[in-house]
């Protein structure tokens, strides 16, 4: 057998001893940088509450998209085709497949977008360049995400995963929430659309709504929201609702934690300045 | 022979060595079939055992998702942190104070080669029908739903041949051995 395996069996069944020698319920609390490296996964599942459907699951729950399966709208916008990788600053992008298209035009080369494939979401990832050599990328802040206002989530009023329609305003639906501090909403205009805006930040104190699979992913502890999507603790979210054709259309700035929140909080600011919504 | 799930849910330190002995070969031909990379194969491989041992304590065994599937679906989150990143990363290892392990030449020789030959030989040899399910949901990444509807079955029908194919290339593998 190779010795590659044999060494890597006898590392994990050594640390396996360790674990077993010192087990702590609740385990250690995540480092700074395992903070900053979990963001990766957590930008993504906020995606889950734009459109009410999860990028990371790997379970066979169905998904239920906001709407029936719809054309794209973006036939009024202009802009480059936005393809994955990293946004050039300064050129305006098009979405492609979004359902409710947009166009924006990234402030600097720090934008970065994984998945544009997707009919009801899109997430523009900022990284900034860190402080070891070699890692060009290693703060992940957040990003903006886009795609439609959710449609179901858990009920924040009872413990569990109890599955209910949102309707009406999205900060007051949440506002009951034990594990969420939301803040009031306040009109707001983006892309030259009125809405509202609020803050929601997941602050885990009761184990009612905890999401386990999030947890697991992003070691920390995380709230369940809605059908495979989770908020992880300290996880922050500015939302934009306004109106559009085809509905409640979310715009969502997203932060892991307070500290990366507000240095997202320029460039988002910028980024959104430029967006046009079509439809 | 014991089940995976009274593998993981042992606690004890050899019977995790025993589910990695079952798994570790597939798991390195999946990754590095994906990142087509021996060494970025083996990282991703290390990193999520670590997180498979460090979540050990909170598996719960399911009647209809086989225990190789929860560690499936912890390679799949390191796949996609890893496309995401650009590099594995070493956050579970770290905190289980685990050493890094080195790929020697001969070792990247035989990660391609599992890449190559070991999980499609494998695989192969399955029924038709379970051959097909575990490809489409385990090789191909495609989703129970996906799969049914191509297939003109069920969602259940198709898990139980996915659990069925795994438990048998479970079996085949620790045969092998």
């Amino acid at each position: 057998m190779s010795s590659y395996i044999d060494d890597l069996r006898a590392e994990l069944v050594a640390a396996a001893e360790r674990q077993s020698a010192r087990r702590v319920p609740g385990g250690p609390r995540p480092r700074r940088a395992t903070v900053a490296l979990a963001f990766a996964a957590a930008a993504v599942v906020v995606l889950a509450v734009v459109a009410g459907r999860s990028l990371l699951s790997d379970d066979a729950t169905p998904v239920r998209p906001a709407a029936p399966a719809p054309s794209p709208q973006t036939g009024q916008l202009s802009g480059k085709p936005l393809y994955g990788g990293s946004l050039e600053g300064g050129v305006r992008y098009r979405s492609l497949t979004l359902r409710t298209g947009v166009s924006f035009v990234p402030n600097d080369d720090n934008w970065f977008v994984d998945d544009t494939s997707n009919l009801f979401f899109l997430f523009l990832q900022r990284r900034e360049p860190g402080e070891r050599p070699g890692s060009a990328y290693e703060d992940v802040l957040g990003g903006v995400g886009f795609g439609d206002a959710p449609t179901t989530l858990y009920d924040p009023r009872r413990p569990g995963r109890h599955e209910v329609g949102v309707h009406g305003n999205l900060a007051r639906f949440l506002k009951p929430h034990p594990d969420l501090v939301v803040s009031e909403p306040r009109p707001t205009r983006v892309a030259g659309r009125d809405g509202y805006t609020f803050v929601v930040r997941a602050d885990v104190r009761t184990r009612d709504h905890l999401d386990r699979k999030c947890m697991l992913r992003l070691d920390r502890p995380c709230v369940a929201m809605g059908p495979d999507f989770g908020l992880a603790d300290g996880e922050r979210l500015r939302f934009s609702i306004v109106d559009s054709n085809r509905g409640p259309f979310a715009v969502v700035v997203d932060g892991l934690d307070a500290k990366r929140f507000a240095r997202l909080a320029d460039p988002a600011k910028e980024l959104l300045s430029t967006l046009r919504i079509a439809g | 022979m014991r089940s995976d799930d009274s593998l993981l849910l042992s606690g004890h330190p050899e019977d995790f060595g025993m589910f990695y002995d079952r798994y570790i070969e597939l798991l390195l031909g999946w990754f590095v079939r994906r990142v087509h990379d021996a060494d970025a194969a083996a990282d991703l491989t290390a990193e999520t055992f670590a997180a498979a041992l460090a979540a050990r304590p909170r598996f719960r065994p399911r009647a209809d998702v086989p225990a190789v599937a929860w560690l499936f679906g912890i390679a799949q989150h390191k796949l996609a942190d890893h496309r995401r990143r650009g590099y594995a990363e070493e956050r579970m290892r770290r905190r289980l104070g685990m050493q890094p392990v080195p790929l020697r030449d001969e070792d990247a020789e035989m990660v391609l080669m599992l890449g190559r030959d070991v999980a499609g030989r494998l695989v192969d040899e399955l029924p038709p029908e379970q051959r097909e399910a575990v490809r489409a949901h385990v090789l191909d990444d495609r989703d129970y739903a996906d799969i049914a509807a191509g297939a003109h079955t069920s969602e259940a029908t198709v898990r139980k041949r996915v659990s069925r194919g795994l438990t048998a290339l479970r079996d085949r593998m620790e045969v092998r051995r």
